[in-house]
């Protein structure tokens, strides 16, 4: 290492990283516990009127904001897509969980196979599988529409979730088969001669060695499915199997939708993937961490 | 306890072959050395052995029983790798259970043999540890201790000390040593280390270019090499060799004093087998003192002698009293001189 950077430096490119990622998250939180008066009334302090949680009462509850009833203009204000919002999360959290799910049992044996065996087809496949997130996504909904359609599974949460396991199936896959292929081979040869089938080797020496990798992917595609929009839209339906992407456009592009409302649905939206970091994210970085130091 | 029996074994890579046709009969309870420069085959035999690689021709015996087509994992042996491949999520005592579990041998028979291996590598204490918490002598050791739990009839060690230093190598060569006699059973090793296949052996199979050298005793092939190959790859420091060129040029006094056969075209010598003289007389040849390095016990002395090629290295007992820049009289003996025709196969004389 030629030297430390400055810790000024450092500081101040910290500093500008936290304002972009986490100054958002902080003003939404903010914009979700002050009424609407205060926020858009420039003359007065934010905190005038204090914080309050008629937002998340009403999201969770139905229950009217006081400031809305008072003012008796609230029927604009007040969107019916915010009451969407919980049931949204629900769905957003099973569709997500369940692409996440399907993503590890589907790929880690696929990029365990693709990284340590040959098999007649394997650059081919491989090439579809690497290649296949270059076409747009534009460019298949008709198709999947159509397919779905046929299946039954417009207006489900399977439909949804078949599309997001597809969609990040291929980056499951790569980075998944990357990982298997840095493990050496002579383990896989002791395993071999210590009676393991090859899918043994697989659930008992590979994949306890990729629990970290697997972790991160996994997480990867559970982050892809939870925002994914475009797909969701379409294939949701009006029914009660819209996640919350679809939920949140909706509120958002209605004009006249109260702010506080809006943001307050926002943070309850972002809540479950900072739980989800937080869970995972140790638990990866120990095992990066844990992999790395060996010698 | 078995013997393992090659009948022109050959390994094909595309257009690459990397054994060729080699025999090579290993009776029970041997310990054989393959040994070799790198890309000689001998790690690619071994793996044929194992059951790791496929043999593209020839037949394979192991206990007198064909091998080809049997699975690795029911041929009986045991592998000892060079990167000791244990498994590092598992601790020591599951590594070296694995291979039973994997069978479904019970519990206390597993814990039974566990704790027998553990006892016979003194690694009792370490049992609950993970391989990334063991220096690397004792991962060695657990690596051979997850071989012996299996009781295999046959040991295979592929370059198992090669990761280790040179103190820790040699320490664990005896315990090698000592484990076979221990076990008594079939061991085959794989080195590229000449000292580890001399110490080691009961038998050295030298390879060179995918096909076997000469095989004997370790100190029968260093008193006798079949060929030049042979004779500069066993020993150290390395054998000297001087070509004759029909008279002889600058070392006729040399072909005078140990009259080979005609056909002879090089004459190889080893650092030890050379005396060196004050005066000039018969069967001498003076020679430039290049460079002297005193090791203690012995010296190294570096010799030029107008004409060859090469400098010569002569060992001496004891330290030296030469300085480079001397000029010395230089006479092989006769007794430790070997000759080799154009062939490099040698030839027998006296």
């Amino acid at each position: 290492m030629a030297g430390r950077a400055n810790p000024w430096t450092t500081g101040l490119f910290a500093a500008l990283i936290l304002l972009f990622t986490g100054g958002p998250v902080l003003l939404s939180l903010l914009g979700s516990l002050i009424p609407d008066r205060v926020l858009l009334d420039q003359g007065s302090s934010l905190f005038a009127e204090g914080l309050n949680f008629d937002g998340y009462r009403y999201v969770f509850t139905g229950e009217l904001p006081r400031a809305y009833q008072a003012e008796n203009a609230n029927r604009a204000m007040i969107s019916d897509a915010a009451r969407q919002v919980p049931a949204s999360l629900i769905n957003s959290g099973i569709i997500a969980l369940s692409a996440m799910v399907l993503n590890i049992l589907l790929g880690a044996p696929a990029a365990f196979l693709f990284a340590r065996y040959l098999f007649p087809g394997k650059k081919l496949s491989f090439l579809f599988l690497i290649l296949s997130p270059l076409v747009p996504a534009v460019a298949l909904v008709t198709p999947i529409y159509i397919m779905l359609q046929s299946m039954g599974l417009l207006g489900t949460r399977t439909g949804i979730i078949l599309v997001h396991t597809a969609r990040a199936l291929p980056f499951t896959v790569l980075i998944l088969s990357v990982f298997f292929r840095k493990m050496p081979a002579e383990l896989f040869e002791a395993a071999t001669l210590d009676h393991c089938s090859r899918f043994q080797a697989f659930w008992r020496i590979a994949l306890p060695l990729a629990l970290p990798s697997i972790g991160a992917t996994g997480l990867f595609a559970f982050m892809l499915s939870y925002s994914e929009y475009m797909f969701a839209m379409v294939l949701s339906g009006d029914a009660g199997a819209r996640p919350v992407s679809v939920v949140m456009a909706a509120l958002a592009r209605n004009t006249d939708v109260s702010w506080s409302l809006l943001n307050t649905a926002i943070f309850i939206a972002i809540v479950p993937t900072l739980v989800l970091v937080v869970l995972v994210w140790r638990f990866v970085v120990e095992g990066l961490l844990s992999g790395s130091v060996k010698g | 306890m078995a013997s393992v029996e090659l009948r022109n074994v050959t390994k094909r890579f595309g257009a690459f072959t990397a054994v060729q046709g080699v025999d090579l009969s290993i009776r029970d309870r041997e310990l054989v050395v393959f040994v070799g420069p790198s890309g000689c085959g001998k790690s690619t035999l071994l793996r044929m052995i194992a059951g790791l690689e496929s043999i593209s021709a020839g037949e394979l015996l192991i206990g007198g029983r064909p091998a080809n087509q049997v699975a690795a994992a029911n041929r009986g042996i045991a592998m000892v790798f060079q990167s000791y491949a244990l498994y590092p999520h598992m601790t020591v005592r599951e590594n070296m259970g694995f291979a039973l579990r994997m069978l479904g041998t019970d519990r206390g028979e597993i814990e039974r043999r566990v704790r027998a291996a553990a006892a016979t590598l003194q690694l009792e204490g370490l049992l609950d540890r993970r391989p990334k918490e063991l220096s690397g002598g004792q991962r060695q050791r657990v690596a051979i201790g997850r071989a012996i739990t299996r009781e295999p009839d046959v040991f295979l060690f592929d370059e198992p000390l090669s990761n280790l230093d040179a103190g820790l190598r040699a320490q664990m060569r005896v315990e090698i040593a000592r484990l076979h006699r221990q076990l008594d059973t079939t061991m085959i090793y794989v080195t590229h280390d000449q000292v580890e296949a001399m110490t080691l052996a009961e038998r050295i199979v030298v390879l060179n270019g995918g096909r076997i050298e000469q095989q004997g005793a370790p100190l029968e092939l260093y008193e006798r090499p079949a060929n030049r190959f042979v004779a500069g790859f066993l020993g150290q420091p390395r054998m000297n060799f001087v070509p004759l060129g029909g008279t002889g040029g600058q070392v006729a006094p040399w072909l005078e004093l140990l009259a080979p056969p005609g056909r002879a075209a090089t004459l190889g010598v080893r650092p030890d087998g050379f005396e060196i003289h004050a005066a000039p007389s018969a069967g001498t040849v003076p020679a430039e003192v290049v460079l002297v390095e005193q090791l203690g016990n012995v010296s190294l002395i570096h010799l030029r002698i107008d004409g060859l090629p090469d400098l010569l290295t002569v060992e001496q007992r004891d330290k030296s009293d030469l300085r480079s820049g001397d000029t010395v009289q230089l006479q092989p003996q006769p007794r430790r001189s070997h000759v080799f025709d154009n062939s490099g196969a040698r030839i027998d004389w006296s």
